[in-house]
């Protein structure tokens, strides 16, 4: 599988499906495809016919104090024994209590408590679908004053405790950072490597006073640097561009990716030249 | 403060559906050397996105509603909405279901000619993603030993549905769709929604073809079904009315593959 991808938008289908598009894998919102027929699912097995796919959740509500939901996770079991996805992932977040849904991706106070109580919830999920799960970090507006953890410890002792991996959103770390007044490289920094499974890439909205993450705008400058300085730490992980509102023509789309490719393979032979160098170095000393 | 107490505290300040709005502002860190926002400005933008992104699955769901009523009027039917039906379900996709009975009993939107269009925009909604069959094909039924033909029972698609209006819901759907107006009217309306090729189609229909596909959806044979047309239109016309409805029928792609054993 290319590490290429892009999220899968219905208004993109006649054209992927004329073109087949070089892509590597499409992403789709796991929450459109829980019903079990018509358009949507007849979508995603034709997309499915010529492309790997991946399932994106937003309400898996992992971080929720109220019990997991028996009927979403039943559903969720069955799409995905039935389409197999390369993985699914969902927000290490909460949304629902006393079974008010908010359907937000809410922050959690980063603590020792919160952590245990993810890791657990985690592990129960994984165990019921039997394959291993994948969380995107958050965009964050405030932080809580109870929190006695950063936010890169904190996804990292999740990551190692629950055997889950990460969604790394470098567009939600750039959100973060700057309305929280940290610096995304130190972050990035402090991620463990072998915890990422995926990248996301976005655009967000600068509202002055702070910026929203939208997925409705190119992704900007800072976004491309801060992914250049994953890849190179990173290597070659899967990567793709998330847009939700102003959708584009996918031609559009396309050199946005084109952009990523690009970086991403310029990371990539940066290091393989200095790996090369390096082991020339050592054949030269011996 | 508990993990769940914090999180009904946050719920509760980001939906305002409790007036405890003060308890939570001391729990958000005020950063240092950021004077940008307070903590309570910081909190606002949840709530901005919760009201947005439910604002926008409503009129997504009820596009015609939305047309009809305009900007003011469709923010205070989403805005009583919210408040008296927050969302519950694991899926937006079934949030609006309770719109319709909302609307029958909350003046003032419980006017027979909003409520019908609310219900018909919900059916159109609802039957979208519904389970996929092989539909009944003439062929198939061809097939049949004409002997056996009284005694067989059909079944409906699973993504079929029958209703009835007040008022003349279809026009003024296909209207508002077509941004054509037409004016609303006091009618007994008798209508039937399926899907078909991943389309939700509808059709007005007369009293006595939606009250034989009530029947046969209930598991009345096809006998029985010219038993009750002949009620109406006598034992000679009845059997050729019935299979002049049983073709569009299945033409239409309502009823699905049966093996009639
Ligand atoms: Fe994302």
């Amino acid at each position: 599988m290319q590490p290429y991808g892009l999220g899968f938008r219905y208004p993109h289908y006649q054209y992927i499906k004329e073109h087949l598009p070089d892509v590597g894998w499409f992403e789709f919102i796991t929450e459109n495809l829980m019903e079990p027929g018509g358009r949507p699912r007849e979508v995603l097995d034709s997309i499915h016919r010529d492309y790997p796919v991946v399932l994106h959740g937003v309400s898996l509500s992992i971080g929720s104090t109220d019990p997991l939901n028996q009927t979403y996770l039943s559903r969720l079991k069955d799409l995905v024994d039935e389409v197999e996805p390369e993985w699914i992932s969902d927000h290490l977040c909460w949304a629902t209590v006393n079974a008010h849904n908010s359907h937000g991706l809410l922050p959690m106070p980063l603590t020792k408590t919160v952590v245990d109580h993810l890791v657990d919830r985690i592990q129960q999920v994984q165990d019921y679908l039997k394959r291993p799960l994948t969380f995107e970090n958050l965009s964050n507006y405030l932080e809580f004053a109870d929190s006695d953890m950063d936010e890169a410890d904190f996804i990292n002792e999740i990551m190692q405790r629950s055997g889950a991996s990460l969604l790394l959103d470098i567009n939600n770390v750039y959100v973060s950072s700057m309305n929280l007044k940290r610096d995304p490289v130190e972050f990035l920094d402090k991620m463990q490597a072998s915890h990422i499974r995926q990248i996301h890439l976005a655009g967000h909205e600068d509202c002055g006073s702070y910026l929203f993450d939208t997925h409705g705008a190119p992704v900007c400058h800072e976004v491309w640097d801060l992914f250049r300085v994953a890849c190179q730490k990173l290597g070659s992980i899967p990567f793709m561009i998330e847009r939700d509102d102003n959708v584009p023509e996918f031609d559009e789309l396309m050199v946005e990716l084109n952009q990523a490719r690009a970086i991403h393979d310029e990371a990539i032979n940066e290091q393989k030249t200095q790996t090369d160098g390096l082991r020339s170095v050592s054949v030269g000393a011996v | 403060m508990n993990f769940h107490a914090f999180q009904q505290a946050f719920l509760n300040q980001i939906t305002q559906t409790t007036s405890e709005t003060t308890e939570i502002d001391p729990l958000i860190r005020v950063l240092e050397h950021d004077t940008r926002m307070t903590p309570h400005e910081r909190l606002d933008i949840y709530v901005r996105d919760y009201r947005g992104r439910l604002y926008e699955v409503l009129k997504e769901h009820y596009p015609e509603t939305y047309h009809y009523l305009g900007d003011d009027d469709y923010l205070a039917l989403f805005t009583a909405f919210i408040s008296a039906c927050p969302p519950s379900s694991y899926s937006l996709r079934y949030w609006g279901e309770q719109l319709p009975d909302f609307c029958e009993k909350t003046a003032p939107f419980n006017q027979p000619e909003l409520v019908d269009l609310i219900r018909f925009e919900w059916t159109i909604h609802d039957l979208y993603d519904g389970e996929d069959v092989s539909v009944l094909s003439s062929d198939a039924l061809s097939q049949i030993d004409p002997e056996r033909w009284m005694d067989l029972c059909f079944q409906v698609i699973p993504c079929f549905k029958l209703s009835q209006a007040e008022s003349n819901v279809a026009a003024l759907w296909q209207s508002l769709n077509d941004e054509k107006p037409v004016a609303t009217q006091a009618v007994d309306t008798y209508l039937v929604h399926w899907r078909k090729d991943y389309m939700v189609y509808f059709r007005d229909l007369t009293q006595q073809e939606w009250d034989c596909l009530e029947r046969l959806n209930e598991g009345n044979s096809a006998g029985e079904l010219c038993e009750f047309l002949a009620k109406d239109i006598g034992d000679e016309a009845a059997p050729q009315i019935f299979i002049q409805y049983l073709q569009s029928w299945i033409n239409d792609g309502m009823l699905q593959e049966t093996p009639f054993d």
